[in-house]
């Protein structure tokens, strides 16, 4: 990775990077309310099963053939592809609102004309605009290799939960950078299985977070979108 | 080995759906249509057997119905389908069921019990036509209840996918479990559950927001599971999850989804279940 790759994989992981990611807390805010503060144990369970047993499997391996694809025909095609596959309404929102946030943003990040030409497909909703599609896009737009793209996918949606965990008082700022370093390994393996997996296999297999999620709209008072 | 149960079934001239066209393939066969519900007359149920007792390793199981236009089916098992273990390549169980204008199915087979250091794919691939509905519903057993089996089998993976005339997915649910990758009970997965029950129905002319909001009610009342329903995307249909720690509950819970729905597609709650 040359220093300017290097920096836009850091833009693109950075947390300021305004893509709408940390309004939506994948089912922990209904986890935190209805049952109370999980253990630090059990957060990183929910965590590590929200990133690599929901996002990985399906978000992931979006990313890693978008970022590999050369048309936007193809891109349009993992849109609809992930898009039936988001089976809960929360989790197409959260997906669909970040994308499009991300879309907007890409003129700004690179000239490259396929990322340009897909942020023009989601502005004129020719697609959803899935985040994972517009991520893998935009990190082959500023020179990432389709694992360096999974990767700061996986690291973001780690990186979003525990911002949650952290707003809802489940864990301490310093607790939550200790989690974030422990699954580093587990982002890892799971970055790497997506890289390799093929449409075909995709799954999300994270029942539990996908009840929390499903609870979250029921909920009167809610800090979070999602 | 590799079987087949191939169906057509079409409306005759008095409105009952019957089998028009059969072939089959040991180990799959099924019962005589038998019509169960009388306040549907014209459905029939039919049972698939297999005289083998389950699934083996190599074993490639196809049950394929073609429901033609107004023609409707209920098809379901004889009981739970037990997954054995042993050495080549995983069990593999598909039902493919292509629905012409206005059809409808519903699948609703026992419960898959996957035994330890099993490896099974069950795919469920339905083709709908216009103003065609369907419902299917997966209920997921830790393992044999009386071994105390939990969660001992090598891999599932459970697919659901429906698509229109054109071949464009309306959604697909993909679920894979490995243990040795992830454990079940890990929080988040099944966490302190058992049992995964899972129900999805399509159809066009459903109030998508209301059947979901009055299956979540409903389910809320049961104490003994945690389940929740939800719009699928561009509002084809309903989505329901369902954990549970027994058997009985999971399909109890599963059940009440399905009878709420099928008061609405069909006007009527499901019969009593002959088993």
């Amino acid at each position: 990775m040359d220093a300017a790759s290097f920096l836009s994989a850091l833009q693109l992981a950075d947390s300021a990077l305004p893509s709408g990611r940390f309004a939506h807390s994948a089912g922990l805010e209904a986890l935190v309310e209805g049952a109370g503060a999980p253990s630090e144990a059990e957060l990183e369970e929910f965590v590590e099963s929200y990133v690599c047993g929901a996002v990985a499997p399906l978000d992931g391996v979006v990313v890693a053939h978008a970022a590999r694809a050369v048309s936007v025909d193809s891109l349009l095609t993992l849109d609809a592809c992930i898009d039936a596959r988001k089976l809960t309404p929360g989790t197409r929102l959260a997906s669909v609102r970040c994308g499009r946030q991300l879309a907007r943003l890409t003129a700004d990040l690179t000239a490259d004309s396929l990322a340009r030409d897909l942020a023009g497909a989601v502005r004129t909703r020719r697609c959803e605009g899935h985040l994972a599609v517009v991520e893998g896009a935009l990190a082959r737009a500023l020179g990432l290799t389709d694992e360096e793209a999974v990767l700061i996918s996986l690291r973001g949606a780690a990186s979003s939960s525990l911002s949650a965990a952290l707003r809802l008082g489940a864990i301490s700022a310093q607790g939550a950078q200790r989690l974030l370093a422990r699954l580093h390994p587990s982002l890892a393996r799971a970055g790497a299985l997506a890289v390799e997996t093929a449409l075909s296999r995709l799954h999300a297999s994270a029942p539990e977070l996908e009840l929390l999620a499903l609870a979250h709209p029921r909920r009167e008072a809610r800090s979070f979108t999602t | 080995m590799s079987g087949l149960l191939e169906l057509t079934l079409a409306r005759r001239g008095d409105g009952r759906t019957a089998v028009v066209e059969r072939r089959q393939r040991f180990p799959l066969r099924m019962t005589v249509p038998m019509y169960l519900d009388p306040a549907v007359p014209d459905l029939p149920f039919i049972y698939v057997q297999n005289p083998t007792g389950g699934l083996f390793p190599e074993d490639d199981l196809l049950v394929s119905l073609t429901v033609e236009r107004e023609a409707r089916v209920h098809l379901t098992t004889q009981s739970a389908t037990k997954v054995y273990a042993g050495p080549g390549a995983d069990a593999r169980q598909s039902t493919c069921v292509r629905l012409a204008d206005g059809a409808y199915a519903e699948l609703i087979p026992d419960t898959l019990i996957p035994h330890a250091g099993a490896r099974v794919e069950q795919e469920i691939a339905v083709e709908l036509g216009e103003n065609a509905a369907f419902v299917a519903c997966e209920l997921l057993a830790p393992g044999r209840h009386l071994e105390r089996e939990r969660f001992a089998y090598e891999r599932v993976r459970l697919t659901t996918s429906v698509r229109d005339l054109s071949g464009a997915e309306i959604c697909v649910d993909a679920l894979e479990l490995e243990p040795s990758r992830r454990s079940p009970r890990a929080r988040g997965v099944l966490g302190q559950h058992a049992y995964l029950g899972t129900l999805i129905a399509v159809a066009p002319h459903l109030d998508v927001e209301r059947a979901a909001t009055s299956i979540d009610r409903e389910l809320a009342t049961d104490t003994s599971v945690v389940a929740g329903a939800g719009a699928l995307p561009k509002s084809a249909g309903v989505s329901v999850r369902v954990l549970a720690g027994r058997a009985a509950d999971a399909r109890r819970a599963v059940d009440a989804a399905w009878a709420r729905l099928r008061q609405e597609l069909l006007g009527a709650a499901p019969p009593r279940r002959r088993k």
